[in-house]
């Protein structure tokens, strides 16, 4: 009885002075070191970037190339550039692990310069993780395409990589067989077109019998949201207030309805639908039309040719009548980094360098991705898919909501799109708008 | 269940009942032959049951197989059987992916930098384990209750951990930092709670005379460990280096996240991962990697399976 | 965090030495004598098991649920407050207002309740299928093995072609020559998580069934042959004789299996995504650490299901022995 006592206040005495243990660790966190620069052991200013892919893909071995030139520049200012390869990997991402916990080190752990996608800017920048780089550069910001900068209640915070669009690409044959003649098609593609167009479009394609759209509704993750946005937009509407931190009277406003309501339309019209192969469209002759980013122009081009014997192309996002047509922007950018360093110069001028047009040009060749800089020449044919996304990307382009939760808002919107497949507009928006409100405020500090 | 069948095993019913015990048969009254016959009925059934069950469970073997050997748009059009079948119109470009996987990829090294970890986690695992084990199983010493508390404890409550807090161990409080970061790698595989738990229930069931016999002839603790307690526990000793290698082999996350920036380290998982995530890959070339990455699994499986079972069985798992 | 880990460090090594004492007054006591030559060695043999359990699975275990009493943020590695048990009123809201959380729940406790007796069945029917010495019994042991072996992503791959919502998809294409369907499986409230329950036991079958391979193996012959004398049929032997025998064996698999099933995240991440009607409790959790970036809250998330799940293993524990 007595011993069986002292067991167990023994037993919950350690206990509790582990848990005590345990939580003195969440205390303030051990100062963060700060020098001045970095240099190496030939008295050679050191600057780093951190790039998300891995060292043996073409991008990967554009960026290093860009990085080697560099190096053979500013040899006789003796300034060292040093690139490292995190490769983005999906579930737990290990790149952005890698950045935030390099990052709680200070003292120039982290890298002088990091990529990082788009929509994440609003929640690094709030951190404090990224310099407001927006006097460090000056005018060099103009000879980006304005919708590409990455900008946080008007600071600059990253110079985009390179970009992408997204379109609806479209079986040229398909569409000749439903009616929609060459004229028509190159009409929408020069002065844009309305839900109405679009729909009656799909009208057609479904009385011969195809399935008119594959608007990617199944998707899952980012890709749903990056495809979907725009068509908010479209309809006049926004996702968040400006700060980023209301979603009531945005979200569920009439005009962001209204887009809502034009998915949830091709749905309910059997226009579109979620049990669509997402194959099907390059892989036969039973879609019409398919909702896809850029990267899929290479894809058809290498894998599926053999599929649009009669041709194919990319339309672009249509829009509600009276209102602008908007479109999906935003790919990887980079961003200087509040590591500890105190002398931003020499990434100043890395930054510089990566972005150029002779290392835009290189790594866009990589890649197949559009480049981000007016400045460069562009000679993609007017109607051309490319020429399409690009003109999109200049003249419509929005990127995603700028704010601290966005992965909560694309988690959100996923449910909402995953939703309509049972639900009204009406029904569906209330609980998302609630959860997603939530969220944000959990996020704010 | 328990009969004991001698018969030569065959999926022919005729030339099974031809093998039936032949010296006796005549001697049979009639009565006999039926349960004979029935005898082969029940064998022929479980044969078949067998292969069908077999079919279901090593669907996506042949499934991986067979995507491996198509181009993209072959794998994308397959549909119903086809699925599981290689694409008879292309035949030609049946290993292309492999050649791929091995030229352009070069796995190479990263499949012997995991052999590598593997097996030096699999000798350090068993001595460590082992020898904790041993000590539990077979010394009295006080504090003996506590430690073994603690085992069950852990594994009837396994606590859900992020990673972040063992990255922040190895790499500000070890300090492991440049290519000692593999050290980092390693470690943790090698200290198991369950296995030192599968050593102690096996341990148990090893009588204490060997352990005396080796004593009088004036054996340490260590020689009698080494000689005398792990020669008579293969099984466990199998089993133990078996799931330790198949756990090793298929860790991607945490060697990725601590040999960021040593790509000649990496295992042979983070370039599956690297591979995968490769802008314009195609599936063919995905499972053809998978493929490749999962022989030594298999083969491993395969060798020691008859250990498995007996250190399971063996130990008797009392938790 | 070094500093904290000595603290801990001491705490350990003071409870320790506490129960040890606590030991040798009990051994005093009862009369009963320690070898001191051998407690020594059998401490220091321990020894490298105790640093490496220390290092890497204690102190990781501590500083996790440690985490559930502050803000941690994953962009604000610097800035982490103590914040109380406001993680948890935060969650406890959730669960009342029938928010992700609730809805996590749910589909864990569904999920559960199917897929504990559907695995640890098909288990024990592999098992005694294969319990038989016949030529080819490996192989088909292999073969029940494979789909524990073979990556969760090939698997997923495989079961979202099976499933696909079209004719493309194997089981639709089957139902569509009876003039049935296409349905879309994944997306139907109902059906959903039972898929998922039925893949998952398909998938993780195979290595309990090698458990109770060998607790087959260990109970004895005689006992069957013996059972036959006395006229027993094969139900009998089974109710009488094979589930006695796999006792041990049976609560092993049981606690085994249930807290795998309390942890499933992978196959509805990879099946069908976060959605309402799939997601599982440590899926919440994963994408309040990862996606959402909030650790201290996916934290205090896991420290609950530590201590529920820990819960329900000590109780099936005790009542089943």
């Amino acid at each position: 009885m007595k011993r069986s006592r002292i067991f167990k206040t023994v037993a919950i005495v350690s206990a509790a002075a582990l848990l005590a243990g345990s939580l003195a660790a969440c205390g303030p966190g051990g100062g963060r070191e700060e020098i001045e620069s970095r240099t190496d052991k030939y008295g050679n200013t050191l600057v780093t970037i951190m790039v998300h892919k891995d060292s043996s893909t073409q991008e990967g071995k554009a960026y290093q190339k860009c990085v080697d030139e560099f190096n053979a520049a500013y040899k006789s200012e003796n300034i060292k550039a040093q690139i490292s390869f995190v490769a983005q990997t999906s579930g737990v991402d290990q790149y952005e692990g890698t950045i935030s916990t390099l990052y709680g080190q200070g003292g120039g752990k982290l890298h002088d310069i990091i990529a990082f996608d788009a929509p994440k800017c609003a929640g690094y920048a709030k951190s404090n993780m990224f310099v407001d780089m927006t006097d460090l550069i000056g005018d060099y910001v103009n000879e980006f395409i304005p919708a590409s900068v990455n900008k946080v209640d008007g600071k600059v915070y990253g110079l985009p990589i390179q970009e992408s669009s997204a379109g609806f690409f479209y079986n040229k044959k398909l569409l000749n067989d439903a009616g929609v003649s060459d004229t028509e098609i190159d009409n929408y593609k020069t002065n844009g077109w309305t839900f109405e167009q679009f729909k009656s479009v799909c009208a057609k394609l479904k009385s011969k019998g195809k399935t008119p759209v594959d608007m990617q509704l199944t998707a899952k993750g980012e890709t749903s949201t990056f495809l979907l946005y725009p068509l908010g937009n479209a309809a006049g509407g926004e996702y968040v207030s400006p700060d980023g931190k209301t979603v009531g009277g945005y979200l569920d406003s009439a005009e962001t309805k209204a887009g809502f309501k034009f998915i949830k339309d091709c749905i309910d019209n059997g226009y579109t639908g979620y049990n669509i192969n997402s194959t099907d469209f390059l892989t036969s002759d039973s879609v019409g039309m398919f909702l896809s980013s850029g990267w899929t122009i290479p894809e058809i081009n290498n894998q599926y040719a053999s599929n649009f014997t009669n041709g194919w192309g990319i339309l672009p996002y249509p829009h509600a009548q009276g209102k602008p047509a908007v479109s999906a922007t935003g790919s990887w950018s980079f961003a200087i980094t509040n590591n500890g360093i105190k002398n931003k110069s020499a990434a100043v001028k890395l930054i510089k360098w990566m972005t150029s047009d002779e290392s835009a040009k290189r790594i866009t060749d990589a890649t197949g991705m559009l480049p981000a800089k007016t400045t460069m020449q562009i000679d993609y044919a007017p109607l051309s898919p490319e020429g399409v996304l690009y003109d999109q990307l200049v003249n419509t382009g929005k990127p995603r909501p700028a704010m601290a939760a966005y992965s909560d808002f694309s988690t959100e919107f996923n449910l909402i799109i995953s939703g309509l497949s049972e639900n009204s507009v009406e029904k569906v928006l209330p609980d998302r708008v609630t959860s997603l409100q939530t969220k944000i405020n959990r996020n704010d500090r | 269940m328990t009969d004991i069948d001698n018969t030569a095993v065959l999926t022919d019913e005729t030339t099974t009942a031809d093998a039936a015990p032949a010296p006796a048969a005549e001697e049979y009254t009639k009565a006999k032959i039926p349960v004979a016959k029935k005898k082969v009925a029940l064998d022929t059934a479980w044969y078949i049951a067998g292969i069908v069950l077999s079919l279901i469970f090593i669907m996506p073997i042949l499934y991986m197989l067979a995507v491996s050997t198509k181009s993209q748009i072959a794998a994308d059009r397959a549909t119903g059987i086809a699925l599981f079948l290689p694409d008879f119109a292309n035949l030609g470009t049946f290993f292309d992916n492999y050649a791929k996987v091995f030229t352009d990829y070069g796995i190479w090294r990263n499949a012997l930098n995991s052999l590598m970890y593997a097996a030096i986690a699999i000798v350090l695992n068993i001595i460590v384990n082992g020898l904790a084990g041993y000590v539990l199983s077979k010394f009295d010493f006080p504090g003996k209750k506590f430690f073994t508390a603690i085992i069950i404890f852990l594994i009837i409550v396994p606590v859900e951990t992020s990673i972040i807090p063992l990255y922040t161990i190895v790499t500000e409080m070890l300090h492991l930092n440049g290519p000692m970061r593999v050290a980092g790698v390693i470690l943790p595989a090698v200290i198991s709670i369950f296995n030192i738990f599968l050593f102690m229930q096996f341990f148990e069931s090893i009588p204490k005379d060997y352990e005396e016999a080796a004593r009088i002839d004036g054996a340490g603790n260590l020689k009698i460990f080494f000689k005398v307690i792990l020669p008579l526990s293969k099984p466990i000793v199998a089993t133990v280096a078996v799931f330790c290698f198949i756990g090793v082999w298929n860790d991607y996350l945490w060697p990725m996240m601590l040999l960021t920036g040593y790509q000649d380290l990496m295992p042979i998982q983070a370039v599956l991962q690297t591979i995968q995530n490769i802008d314009g890959v195609t599936t063919g070339e995905i499972m053809a990697s998978l493929v490749v990455t999962s022989i030594p699994i298999f083969i491993i499986y395969i060798a020691a399976q008859k250990y498995i079972v007996q250190g399971f069985g063996s130990a008797g798992l009392k938790i | 965090m070094t500093t904290i880990a000595i603290i801990i460090l001491a705490a350990f090594a003071v409870a320790l030495a506490a129960l040890i004492a606590v030991d040798i007054v009990k051994a005093k006591r009862a009369n009963v004598q320690y070898h001191l030559k051998q407690c020594i060695a059998g401490y220091l043999m321990m020894a490298p098991a105790i640093a490496l359990a220390f290092v890497f699975v204690l102190l990781p275990i501590l500083f996790s649920l440690g985490y559930a009493f502050t803000d941690y943020h994953m962009y604000y590695p610097n800035d982490i407050h103590f914040v109380g048990v406001s993680n948890f009123t935060e969650l406890f809201t959730e669960i009342s207002n029938k928010g992700e959380l609730w809805f996590a729940i749910k589909n864990t406790a569904l999920f559960v309740v199917l897929v504990v007796p559907l695995q640890i069945g098909l288990a024990l029917l592999l098992a005694l299928f294969t319990n038989r010495k016949k030529r080819g019994v490996k192989v088909f042991k292999v073969c029940f093995f494979a789909p524990v072996v073979i990556s969760l992503t090939v698997t997923s791959f495989l079961w979202l072609q099976i499933l696909a919502p079209n004719e493309s998809g194997l089981l639709n294409s089957f139902l569509g020559m009876f003039g049935v369907g296409p349905i879309d499986f994944l997306r139907d409230k109902e059906t959903a998580m039972l898929w998922i329950v039925l893949l998952s036991a398909w998938q993780g079958c195979g290595y309990q069934m090698l458990i109770f391979s060998s607790g087959l193996t260990n109970i004895r012959n005689d006992l069957y042959e013996a059972a036959s004398l006395d006229g027993a049929r094969g139900w009998d032997k089974f109710v009488n004789i094979t589930v006695p025998g796999l006792k041990s064996t049976l609560l092993y698999i049981m606690i085994t299996v249930f807290v795998g099933a309390c942890r499933v995240m992978i196959q509805p991440m990879l099946m069908t995504g976060y959605e309402l009607h799939t997601v599982t409790l440590s899926y919440y959790m994963y994408q309040m650490g990862y996606g959402s970036k909030l650790i201290g809250l996916s934290s205090a998330v896991a420290l609950m299901m530590t201590i529920v799940i820990g819960a329900i293993t000590l109780v099936q524990r005790k009542v089943l022995k």
